[in-house]
């Protein structure tokens, strides 16, 4: 903190042209980043114009987007060990699924990755030892050793495949844990919050977890804290055969990893006060806000925004409200990479101003995010056994997302509000369709978070 | 006689089995205990192996908490964050300084802190605030300056390493016990997989093993065996500190009687076996023997009764012969006295084995008859008379019993006939006293000569069948060694005995040899 404010004096000098623009974007990466860059930041303010004399409460957006252009070179390799539950409730059907499902990925590995089997039931088997790709005939023999027993030691498959994907682990390549499940974690560590703490770990080595739950009796709070911890993602196959459908999906993700151990910093200037973040998990201490991705896929963007108090300043002036950093590994390039934006705001006496510059794009997107929050919440009410405040709260976020659509005239938040329609008017009030509809509405607002836009 | 012989026989069979049995059991059970405790050890060295590994790994941890915590610049907030922020084990991290105040998270310098510090200062309070971690002074870690603690966290209790630095500050790592686990389960081996690749990594044997977390709840288990369910342990062993309440435990599979039992039983079965062939082998071969002799007693028997008769024929015709032969002719009469002599020795021998082989039947039934035992003693000895004759033996009879009474004569002449048998075989050239007295209802015959004698030790031996004393007086003298033991018996049957006085006591007293007393029970005839 102490560095910052030559920091921003040097940058304000750099940036001073641009600023003359009332740009809230005031520069395009400096520093090490270029125009090839794996990730290309982008930040703004909903409202880069705000009200002099008064308190203001500001959003900004931050915006990570995977470079689509750069996916079309030779993808890194795949480093992927695939956990599968042989419980009892895996008999028949399902464990035949998960069989093909593992040899169906096994097929878009190619032979520069490295791939192995683990089996957990009340006690882990490696079943395939982390070795290449191209073994093929003797990976197929140990995936078809794999039939149901019973018990469930989530916990300790995924530490085993982690295991297994050290082995083989290096910055250059996606290492991946696609874990598939049809059940409750029964043996060892089986809380969301214990689950959440191992993918945090299995995170900071460069290792993510994609979560499959198989029917609908699985614990998708763990799945998907799991998921969401590690960096990884999360589906929900409610029928055997979409299971390959869904690795092969996962093995493209795989493929189309452009960059990993992304670390984002909000640094807000003095006069600031960072509330909360929507949209990702992030750190927030006094001014700074951090935040860390595992992945970036070509093609997607990661979006969270930063709610903030800015205390009042007279009109006129014009003045920095954050810096943003940004470090990740560029796995193209295989090399790692820097890059800094700077954020200010302009303050004026008129009302007219600050609606004439408000950006209709970011206002869209924190409807979106606020309407997740809500959606969130909504959830919450409805395992608490309250539907009728569920629903309400769904119809009400439906109202406000379609309020937003038309007001800004944006079609993401517009599928955003028939989506929550759908869902207020579809929530039952039977137990067991809950159980199905919980795991759709979190596999979608998880797909959000982790996949972006 | 047989029935005994089987019982000897299942004796001798049984006693040793039963007795080999008994320790057998003794010692199977023995073994099975000692088998049993060196499973039970074998499995405590493997518990104790794998806790080797825990200790690794733990040591492993508390090396690299050691390294960060004194790596770590503490003066600054941000810069403890940069520094944890790729560190995801260092997530939990409390700074204290000198004085045992919470420097980091910086909430009581009024710092900004996140939500995750926020609940973990709040978690911890308990800790720095007044608990072990404001003073591990106690612990024994103290003067090397680090140590752990055990920390009660909303999943389990987890663990707290602190540790003094050299500028005075105390650092201090939560590390959850999902993280303790992640640590131990990625140590710990898997299980060796049924089928497919042959693992490079640890993998299990074929037994079960287990790690339980302070509550006691199962956290990770290893091993292709598949213990029963809610199955106890068969050992357990508790971790070393920091891991106090952790526990390995060994789920089996629990020692089985072992093939020594088997070994033993067989070996018992063997033996037994042996035991009863040879016991069996024995009963026949004396079986066989105690027939073959009885068939040679029963031709004896045959041969005697076919004696008989013809010999009953010599002894009539020559006594008929007697009084036919001139009275002058003393060469033929003292020829023929030889004939009837012998033939009566003969007649007697034939008698004895008759009598005895009645006897070993229990056949022998006596006659009691009105007579007079002195005719019958005079009759008895006027037989002998051409044997003593020619051996030059006196006779002296002292006759003391003129009544008549019941008498079995040819058994008393039997008795008599014995006794005086042998006084004729020992005493030759001596002399003989013969007296009868009567006291009724008994009467007493003593005889007594001028013989060698018996010696008191042989007193009893004499009346036992087939004995036959040694020495020079009998040596070349033909005998059978039943004549006494019948001449007993009958006089037992009779109510009487048959008894070896003492030399120089009762009628005769002054002859030096062998001196018999029968008694015999006669009741007088009114």
């Amino acid at each position: 903190m102490r560095s910052l404010p030559t920091t921003t004096q040097r940058l304000l000098r750099f940036v001073t042209p641009f600023t003359l623009l009332g740009l809230a974007v005031a520069s395009r990466p400096a520093g090490a980043a270029s125009a090839s860059a794996a990730v290309r930041l982008e930040a703004g303010l909903a409202q880069p114009v705000m009200l002099a004399g008064q308190k203001n409460k500001a959003h900004l957006r931050v915006s990570l987007f995977g470079d689509k252009a750069q996916t079309t070179g030779p993808r890194p390799d795949a480093n992927v060990c695939i956990a599968i539950d042989r419980s009892g409730s895996m008999t028949g059907e399902k464990m035949a699924a998960a069989r093909d499902g593992a040899r169906s990925a096994l097929a878009k590995l190619r032979s520069t990755d490295y791939v192995s089997v683990v089996a957990y039931d009340s006690v882990v088997e490696v079943v395939v030892p982390a070795r290449n790709a191209s073994d093929r005939a003797a990976i197929e023999a140990g995936i078809a050793g794999v039939d149901a027993r019973a018990g469930t030691a989530l916990f300790a498959g995924v530490v085993k495949c982690a295991g297994e994907v050290r082995k083989f682990a290096s910055k250059n390549r996606v290492n991946r844990i696609i874990l598939l499940s049809d059940g409750q974690a029964n043996e060892g560590p089986s809380s969301p919050a214990q689950l959440g703490a191992l993918g945090a770990s299995l995170a900071a080595e460069g290792i993510s977890v994609a979560t499959v739950g198989l029917g609908v009796d699985y614990n998708e709070d763990l799945m998907v804290e799991l998921a969401l911890r590690s960096d990884g993602s999360h589906a929900f196959v409610q029928h055997a055969a979409d299971l390959a459908r869904f690795l092969d999906q996962e093995l493209g993700a795989v493929a189309a990893v452009v960059a990993r151990d992304v670390e984002v910093k909000v640094l807000g200037a003095a006069g600031t006060h960072p509330l909360r973040v929507l949209g990702r998990r992030a750190d927030v201490v006094g001014q700074t806000v951090t935040a860390t991705l595992g992945k970036i896929n070509g093609g997607r963007q990661h979006v969270f925004v930063v709610e903030m108090d800015v205390d009042a300043m007279q009109a006129g002036s014009k003045r920095v409200v954050a810096d943003i950093e940004i470090a990740f590994r560029d796995l193209l390039g295989n090399r790692d990479v820097t890059s800094r934006q700077r954020v200010e705001a302009q303050f004026t006496k008129v009302a007219r101003e600050v609606d004439a510059k408000t950006d209709p794009r970011i206002m869209s997107e924190l409807g979106m995010l606020t309407g997740d929050d809500m959606t969130q919440q909504a959830f919450k009410l409805r395992d608490q056994g309250d539907f009728s405040g569920a629903q309400r709260l769904l119809k009400q976020n439906a109202a406000q997302l379609e309020a937003t659509a038309k007001k800004w005239n944006d079609k993401r938040v517009s599928d955003r509000a028939s989506r929550a329609n759908k869902q207020a008017s579809e929530l039952s009030p039977a137990p067991g369709d809950w159980k199905v509809q919980r795991k759709e509405y979190k596999k979608s607002s998880i797909d959000d978070l982790l996949n972006g836009y | 006689m047989r029935f005994r012989l089987r019982l000897l026989f299942v004796l001798l069979v049984a006693a040793p089995l039963a007795t080999l049995a008994a320790l057998g059991v003794w010692a199977a059970r023995n073994e099975r205990a000692r088998g049993d405790s060196d499973v039970r050890a074998a499995m405590t060295r493997q518990l104790e192996t794998v806790a080797a590994t825990v200790d690794g790994a733990m040591s492993e941890l508390e090396r690299a908490l050691l390294a960060d915590t004194e790596a770590i610049p503490t003066a600054d907030a941000d810069a403890v964050r940069a520094y944890r922020r790729a560190r995801p084990h260092l997530a939990r991290l409390l700074v204290l300084d000198a004085k045992g105040r919470l420097r980091f998270p910086p909430a009581a310098d009024g710092g900004p802190v996140s939500d995750d510090e926020r609940r973990l200062i709040d978690e911890t309070r308990d800790l720095w605030e007044h608990g072990a971690l404001a003073n591990p002074a106690s612990d024994e870690g103290r003067s090397a300056g680090h140590g752990w603690l055990p920390a009660a966290g909303s999943d389990g209790i987890g663990l707290m390493f602190w540790r003094n630095r050299p500028d005075g500050r105390r650092v201090a790592v939560l590390v959850p016990s999902a993280a303790v686990l992640e640590l131990l389960v990625a140590r710990l081996p898997a299980t060796r997989a049924a089928a497919g690749i042959a693992a490079g990594t640890t993998t299990a044997g074929d037994d079960r093993l287990a790690l339980h977390d302070p509550a006691g709840k199962l956290a990770y288990q290893w091993g292709a065996f598949q213990p029963a369910p809610r199955a106890r342990p068969v050992v357990t062993l508790a971790l070393a500190p920091p891991l106090a309440g952790w526990r390995l435990a060994h789920m089996g599979p629990a020692p089985v009687p072992g093939s020594a039992t088997f070994g033993i039983v067989a070996g018992l079965c063997a033996l037994g076996a042996a035991i009863a062939a040879t016991a069996l082998w024995l009963y026949r071969e004396n079986t066989r023997e105690l027939r073959l002799a009885s068939q040679r007693v029963s031709f004896v028997n045959q041969v005697s009764h076919e004696l008989k008769t013809p010999l009953t024929n010599i002894r009539m015709y020559a006594e008929l012969l007697e009084q036919h032969v001139a009275a002058d002719d003393a060469a033929g009469r003292k020829r023929l006295d030889i004939v009837v002599t012998e033939s009566q020795r003969l007649s007697r021998l034939i008698n004895n084995i008759l009598t005895f082989s009645r006897q070993d039947k229990g056949l022998v039934r006596l006659h009691a008859t009105p007579a007079v035992v002195d005719d019958i003693v005079a009759d008895v000895i006027a037989q002998f008379a051409p044997g003593f004759a020619a051996r030059g033996v006196t006779v002296n009879f002292a006759r003391g019993a003129p009544a008549r009474v019941r008498v079995d004569a040819d058994a008393l002449a039997q008795m008599l006939g014995n006794i005086l048998g042998n006084v004729e075989k020992y005493a030759p050239g001596g002399q003989v006293a013969i007296a009868t007295t009567a006291a009724p209802p008994l009467t007493t015959i003593t005889v007594a000569d001028s013989g060698p004698g018996i010696a008191a030790a042989d007193a009893e031996r004499i009346f036992q069948p087939f004995v036959r004393l040694g020495g020079a007086a009998h040596e070349g003298v033909p005998g059978t060694g039943i004549g006494l033991p019948i001449a007993r018996d009958l006089a037992r049957l009779h109510g009487g005995d048959l008894r070896l006085l003492a030399p120089g006591t009762g009628a005769g007293a002054g002859l030096p040899g062998a001196r018999f007393q029968l008694t015999l029970r006669t009741e007088p005839v009114t």
